[in-house]
């Protein structure tokens, strides 16, 4: 596959899933509850878009060997 | 000091001053910059994407590429309930060489193409005019001096007989228009955009279009390179997060560590490349896709389609004047001279992997179809098995095409032989520059990827 599949997730402090635009690198390219993601194998920033009440701030990943239905699963969680 | 003395030491100074080539700036403060735009107006959507390459070839490449856009504007679709020209839906040029005229008249000037092009530019005998003004003894002062050369000279006839002096910041915001040229110390394609121009710390802005005109099509021996400096880094300037990741990819996904490097070097390295002197785009890649490429992978193509709304149809439509001379030496045992080997050596290397690079393109785009039919067969099941929190690919359903236009898919033998045997110059004929624009077009109505297209925007 040309790409690598990401699914990218924000979660309250009751485990409830929260809705975030969802940051790669440098651009915001979907909404974390909404999509998941298409990018190039490699390494990229994720983070999520404001209010800035989450923590890690960004997460550095490796994307390699996912698929369509085996994506990679990054999480933040709201402090 | 004698009076001979002074007068010879006033007159090099002269002469110092009057050979020396329009330079890059640095970087001013931000004014419009020549950057893909975030939104679309007027007529052009996001949703309906449409990039269109225009290949090398002089003239020839030039007249192609012009048939091809009088085509576009005058092919009418309905999208979103709105009637438009699908040139209205262009969203970016990439272009090389004689293609660059083309599609840098049309940045800058618009819908005047179809009314003043041709005169200005396709029917004149270009080479001709550069060589009178090669034969200008005021000129011969100029060509003396080490910082102005034959390549400088063709510039200026472009920025006056052309393009009327614009710099990049008069071009249009859409469609984006991408010039490319090759830099000739490492064989790699620049392309003249602000977020190249960054690496430089240049203002991109102030630059004359024709200098990069110039540069995309400064046919190896015939012209000399055009120069750009290589300013010195803002005290703020910083690697972007993309840059960041692609430098450690080295053994993870060596293309995109590969792309990085080769940008950013000119800031990481500015010792070792205080210059940078660039060459015809043809020598890096002589259909301009893989900026296209590039911007579908990791560029402005990937962010549109992450937007909301993202992409419903990309439209990739590749205008390639590539030729096929006639095969004059596998008929004979004796070796080509040097003139021969020297012209092929320059020449030769353009156009190869072209279809290579259209391949890539189309495979591209039939990986996308193809996980979103595994994503479209499979919902359901996933769905259950991830307890409801399956997602939809970020712009969903997108309905990739490319298209191609090229000489040989012209079915008559004789008339393919015609087009394929042009040759790549400044100065053709009327008749050849009214028969390429009039095959543009004939080729798209040939082409089943385009009347699919077509027909599908024109669905009710």
């Amino acid at each position: 596959m040309p790409f690598e599949y990401l699914i990218v997730e924000l979660f309250d402090r009751d485990g409830r899933e929260l809705s975030r635009r969802v940051k790669i690198d440098d651009d915001f390219l979907g909404q974390s509850d909404k999509h998941f993601f298409e990018i190039e194998r490699g390494t990229h920033f994720v983070s999520l878009g404001p209010p800035y009440n989450f923590t890690p701030e960004e997460r550095k990943i490796r994307l390699m060997d996912t698929t369509p239905t085996n994506p990679r699963m990054v999480r933040f969680d709201v402090v | 000091m004698s009076c001979e003395r002074v007068s010879l030491l006033r007159l090099f100074a002269l002469v110092a001053v009057a050979g020396c080539a329009t330079l890059n700036d640095p970087l001013q403060t931000p004014g419009r910059e020549h950057r893909f735009p975030e939104e679309a107006s007027g007529k052009n959507t996001h949703s309906l994407f449409v990039c269109l390459t225009f290949s090398g070839g002089g003239t020839r490449a030039a007249a192609l590429s012009y048939g091809v856009l009088e085509k576009l504007r005058d092919t009418e679709i309905v999208w979103k309930d709105e009637t438009k020209t699908l040139l209205d839906e262009v969203d970016c040029i990439s272009s090389v060489s004689g293609g660059s005229f083309t599609s840098a008249y049309y940045g800058l000037f618009g819908d005047r193409l179809f009314t003043h092009f041709r005169s200005e530019f396709l029917d004149k005998n270009v080479e001709l005019a550069l060589f009178w003004r090669l034969l200008n003894p005021v000129n011969w002062f100029r060509l003396a001096s080490p910082y102005f050369s034959r390549i400088d000279l063709a510039a200026e006839y472009y920025d006056k007989h052309v393009f009327d002096h614009g710099t990049f910041a008069a071009l249009a915001e859409r469609p984006f228009v991408i010039i490319n040229a090759t830099n000739l110390a490492n064989g790699e394609r620049f392309s003249f955009t602000q977020e190249q121009f960054d690496f430089l710390a240049s203002d991109l802005g102030s630059y004359p279009v024709s200098r990069a005109v110039a540069a995309s099509s400064a046919f190896p021996f015939l012209l000399s390179p055009i120069t750009l400096k290589n300013h010195p880094n803002a005290p703020d300037f910083k690697l972007s997060r993309e840059y960041e990741g692609a430098l450690e990819d080295y053994d993870l996904n060596r293309r995109r560590y590969y792309w990085a490097k080769n940008r950013a070097m000119y800031a990481t390295d500015k010792e070792a490349l205080p210059w940078i002197h660039l060459m015809d785009g043809g020598l890096a890649d002589n259909i301009g896709l893989r900026p296209v490429e590039s911007a579908y992978r990791r560029g402005f193509i990937r962010t549109a389609m992450g937007k909301d709304p993202g992409i419903e149809k990309l439209v990739i439509l590749v205008v390639n004047a590539r030729t096929q001379g006639e095969d004059k030496i596998s008929g004979r045992r004796k070796s080509p001279g040097i003139f021969f080997v020297a012209n092929a050596t320059a020449t030769v290397a353009m156009g190869n992997y072209s279809n290579e690079s259209i391949q890539v393109m189309r495979d591209l785009a039939e990986a996308r179809e193809q996980v979103q039919g595994i994503l479209t067969d499979c919902e359901g099941e996933l769905g259950e098995c991830s307890g409801g929190r399956w997602r939809e690919l970020a712009s969903g359903e997108l309905a990739p095409s490319v298209i191609d236009v090229s000489f040989e898919a012209i079915s008559d033998p004789e008339r393919r032989k015609y087009f394929l045997e042009l040759p790549t110059s400044f100065k053709l004929s009327e008749e050849q520059v009214a028969k390429l624009i009039a095959v543009g077009p004939e080729l798209l109505d040939a082409s089943t990827d385009f009347t699919d297209l077509v027909a599908a925007l024109r669905a009710p």
